[in-house]
């Protein structure tokens, strides 16, 4: 028995290490190496146990009377033997015995044989085979998986690769350190990509979750202090249409930010020496137009916004000096940096544009067909674009009327909120293409505040500091007012009443 | 080891006297194999039988027999409740010599003999069945403080009758001890009677032939039987049977530990040891096997195990006791 229950045990314990590998680290119970080295090891261990536990003489002696039926011959045989003096007696059954050995063949009853024991290593060693069998198949079901992921993923990165190589081709002109760091970004993002594509339903969200980090970080990129070059263009036209500013106009033109600034300092010192309000007037209308424009095509630059905030906060807070909008646009072009508006930057510019649409594109998809009619998400100038509709019949904000039958009441057992329907408001669902009118909302993911709420649930498995009797009869008046007053209908009222009861302390 | 050849043969006619004396006997006693050979392996053995069976299965006949073919002198006693001791005994009775001296002389009692037939036992009174004790364990007898040996080989066979229970006196435990055997007689089957009304019907009856012609040939008997040696381990075998039939014992078996109030005496193990030797020479081998000691269990111990209420109520017998025993220490 007692090598039944080592057997067990050891057996529990490959159970257990197999267990551990498969559930735990994931790993196959057995690698075939350490299987061989294992099937090696038991006639050694086999061996060595034996050895270890080998039979006293007497025992083999007993052993063999027993199943070779010797009338105990051997035993005998054994014992006088080791007699010093044997008795006539003994030595003539000790002769006797000896005949009768060299007589019969008991060399099968000593035969080598695995321990009858070692049967019950069969349980563990099959619990251990289904072990492996399952570790095997999981294996080849992951192995699909991470096909089936790596394809589903393969597309972003073959394309998030190309990108990669067109904005290092981009950066052979610009040569800026951002579009250098954004080719590279692209690159590693593409191999992540393929790393980390083991499921295919993760692996849709994580080429979401690779692109957003991509687009973020281009947007970061985009966000450089200084207006566009579209915005310097249209500010450069507003200036050159008065003659004092026309040189800032130019230089503007030029990419030059900083000779822009001082002709424009220059010009607005002339002016004041000349007290020319007009034509500073003039300037700043034209200023004030050209952002307009601007405003009315586009998202202002954070540059432009806070020049346009400025110049309105100095325009109510000082009665509207007009030399002030030169001096605020001198300030920003001041604070622009050298050489943005060079073809360098220009190129880095239109790169990032470039790629921050191809990545809008891969991300939402580049008109396969289901949007219909609706603008492409792709659309450069159509990005980020969400649809909405509200479709509340007589309510534009979709608000429900308060005698509207077909919505909630808010009052508990109303019968209006036992749903009949597959609708919430127990009607049929309203026609959405009927008196909808379609809203359409420009706005950026991940833009914008979120909203949580923390919604109190049960109580957590604390004890109670009150005596149940004590809470019963605080709260029991409460209920039976509740349950009064409240519209409950007919048929729960018995059930609600019911709980009630049972929930009341024993006496 | 010189007188090697002498002893081989001493076994050999050992061998050849104990059948010869079992197929003489087998003449007379028809069916009764197993009683007959349990008898002679008690007489060799130096053991007294207790015989237990109904009336007429040949009992005397066979005590008869035995002294016949062992030339012994062979006495009975009719055990009846007003048997006194000296009826068996012995005892002394006033002589006159030629001179006209009167003088107190012993005039021994049926108990001076070879074999003893003690019938009915129990049916003698305690005080009665008790003066057979110390001629059955002493091999003497003392009246009036004289103490008067008994020829050996001397062997008692009591017999006692299982239904008629009635007016009996149901020997003590000591006295049980000291039979060597107890031997059921049953019953012969219907070929045994067939041939049991062949033989006493007819004018011609068997006879039988005298083996053994001096006591002494018996006393050599036995002593051949005592010089069979026996392994340590077989001699293990023996206690642990013996030590089995005690309920308090750690090893006792569930029907022990249930329903027997007392267990086997040394002399039990004794008996298992002397029976197993003749076995063991009856079957060619010069050493005690545990086979031997097994075959000779149920006959040895059955009257040694005294079982309690419980267990005389639910109708156990001590076979039944010794058979789970034996089974528990089978290899």
């Amino acid at each position: 028995m007692a090598l039944v229950k080592c057997a067990l045990l050891a057996g529990a314990v490959l159970v257990a290490v197999g267990a551990v590998n498969r559930w735990l680290l994931g790993r196959m119970p057995l690698d075939p190496q350490m299987a061989l080295i294992a099937a090696a090891a038991v006639p050694v261990l086999a061996l060595l146990v034996a050895i270890a536990q080998r039979r006293a003489l007497p025992q083999v002696a007993a052993l063999l009377d027993q199943a070779g039926g010797t009338r105990d011959r051997f035993s005998t045989a054994l014992a006088f033997s080791a007699e010093a003096t044997p008795s006539e007696m003994q030595a003539m059954a000790l002769r006797e015995c000896v005949d009768f050995a060299l007589r019969g063949n008991f060399s099968r009853l000593v035969r080598v044989h695995l321990p009858r024991e070692a049967a019950w290593l069969l349980v563990p060693a099959v619990a251990l085979a289904m072990l492996q069998w399952e570790a095997q198949t999981a294996a080849s079901d992951r192995q699909a998986e991470t096909s089936a992921a790596q394809a589903a993923v393969e597309e972003t990165a073959r394309k998030l690769e190309e990108l990669a190589r067109q904005t290092a081709k981009a950066n052979e002109e610009a040569k800026t350190d951002d579009l250098k760091k954004i080719a590279e970004q692209l690159q590693r993002s593409a191999e992540q990509l393929r790393a980390k594509a083991t499921n295919p339903e993760d692996a849709a969200k994580s080429a979401l979750r690779e692109l957003s980090a991509l687009e973020q970080m281009i947007a970061e990129l985009q966000k450089a202090p200084g207006a566009s070059p579209e915005e310097m263009k249209e500010l450069s036209k507003a200036l050159a249409q008065n003659e004092a500013t026309k040189e800032s106009a130019k230089a503007m033109e030029a990419g030059d930010p900083a000779k822009a600034a001082e002709e424009l300092e220059k010009a607005m010192q002339q002016l004041a020496e000349k007290k020319d309000e007009r034509t500073e007037e003039q300037i700043q209308q034209a200023l004030e137009q050209a952002l307009k424009r601007l405003a009315e095509k586009k998202q202002l630059s954070e540059a432009l916004q806070k020049l346009a905030q400025q110049m309105q906060r100095a325009q109510t807070e000082k009665g509207g000096s007009s030399g002030e909008a030169m001096r605020q646009l001198a300030q920003m072009l001041k604070q622009m940096p050298q050489g943005q508006q060079n073809k360098g930057g220009q190129q880095k510019a239109q790169t990032l544009q470039q790629l921050l649409a191809a990545l809008q594109n891969m991300k939402y998809g580049e008109g396969d067909g289901k949007h219909g009619g609706d603008p492409k998400p792709g659309d450069a100038k159509t990005q980020g674009l969400v649809t909405m509709q509200s479709f509340a019949p007589g309510n534009q904000n979709g608000e429900p009327s308060p005698g509207d039958p077909s919505m909630p009441s808010g009052q508990p057992g109303s019968e209006r909120d036992t749903g009949t329907t597959d609708t919430p408001f127990g009607k049929e669902r309203n026609d959405p293409g009927k008196g909808a009118q379609a809203k359409q909302l420009t706005g950026r993911l991940g833009d914008g505040e979120s909203l949580s709420q923390m919604l109190p649930s049960a109580g957590d498995a604390s004890k109670s500091n009150r005596r149940y009797t004590e809470l019963y009869e605080a709260m029991a008046p409460a209920a039976e007012d509740a349950a009064q007053q409240e519209n409950i209908p007919l048929g729960s009222r018995f059930f609600i009443k019911r709980y009630f009861e049972s929930i009341r302390p024993k006496e | 080891m010189s007188d090697s050849p002498n002893l081989e043969t001493k076994v050999e006619q050992f061998k050849a006297g104990f059948i010869r004396i079992r197929d003489e006997m087998a003449k007379m006693m028809v069916g009764q194999q197993t009683v007959v050979e349990g008898v002679l392996t008690a007489f060799f053995a130096g053991g007294h039988v207790l015989l237990e069976g109904v009336p007429g299965l040949g009992k005397t006949m066979l005590v008869r027999t035995l002294a016949d073919a062992v030339h012994l002198k062979f006495s009975r006693v009719q055990f009846t409740p007003d048997l006194m001791p000296a009826d068996i005994v012995g005892t002394n009775m006033i002589a006159e010599d030629e001179h006209g001296r009167k003088s107190f002389q012993f005039q021994p009692g049926p108990v001076f003999a070879n074999i003893l037939l003690a019938d009915e036992i129990n049916r003698a009174t305690p005080k009665t069945q008790s003066a057979l004790l110390e001629a059955m364990q002493e091999h003497h007898v003392t009246v009036g403080g004289t103490q008067h040996p008994i020829e050996q080989p001397f062997l008692v066979l009591a017999t006692q009758n299982p239904l008629e229970m009635e007016g009996t006196y149901p020997l003590p435990e000591a006295q049980l001890d000291r039979f060597f055997f107890k031997l059921k007689v049953a019953f012969p089957t219907a070929d045994d009677l067939h041939s049991i009304l062949d033989r006493t019907t007819a004018n011609e009856r068997p006879t039988v032939s005298k083996v053994l012609h001096d006591p002494q040939e018996v006393m050599a008997m036995r002593e051949v039987v005592r010089q069979v040696p026996l392994a340590r381990e077989v001699q293990a075998h023996a206690i642990d049977l013996v030590l089995c039939t005690h309920p308090d014992d750690k090893h006792a078996s569930p029907l022990s530990k249930k329903y027997v109030r007392y267990g086997a005496s040394p002399r039990g193990a004794q008996a298992l040891i002397l029976a197993g030797k003749i076995y063991a020479l009856l079957d060619g081998r010069y050493h005690v096997s545990r086979a031997d000691i097994d075959k000779a269990a149920p006959d040895a111990l059955r009257h040694r195990i005294i079982l309690n209420f419980e267990g005389e109520a639910e109708g156990t017998s001590t076979d039944e006791v010794i058979a789970e025993i034996l089974k528990q220490n089978a290899g």
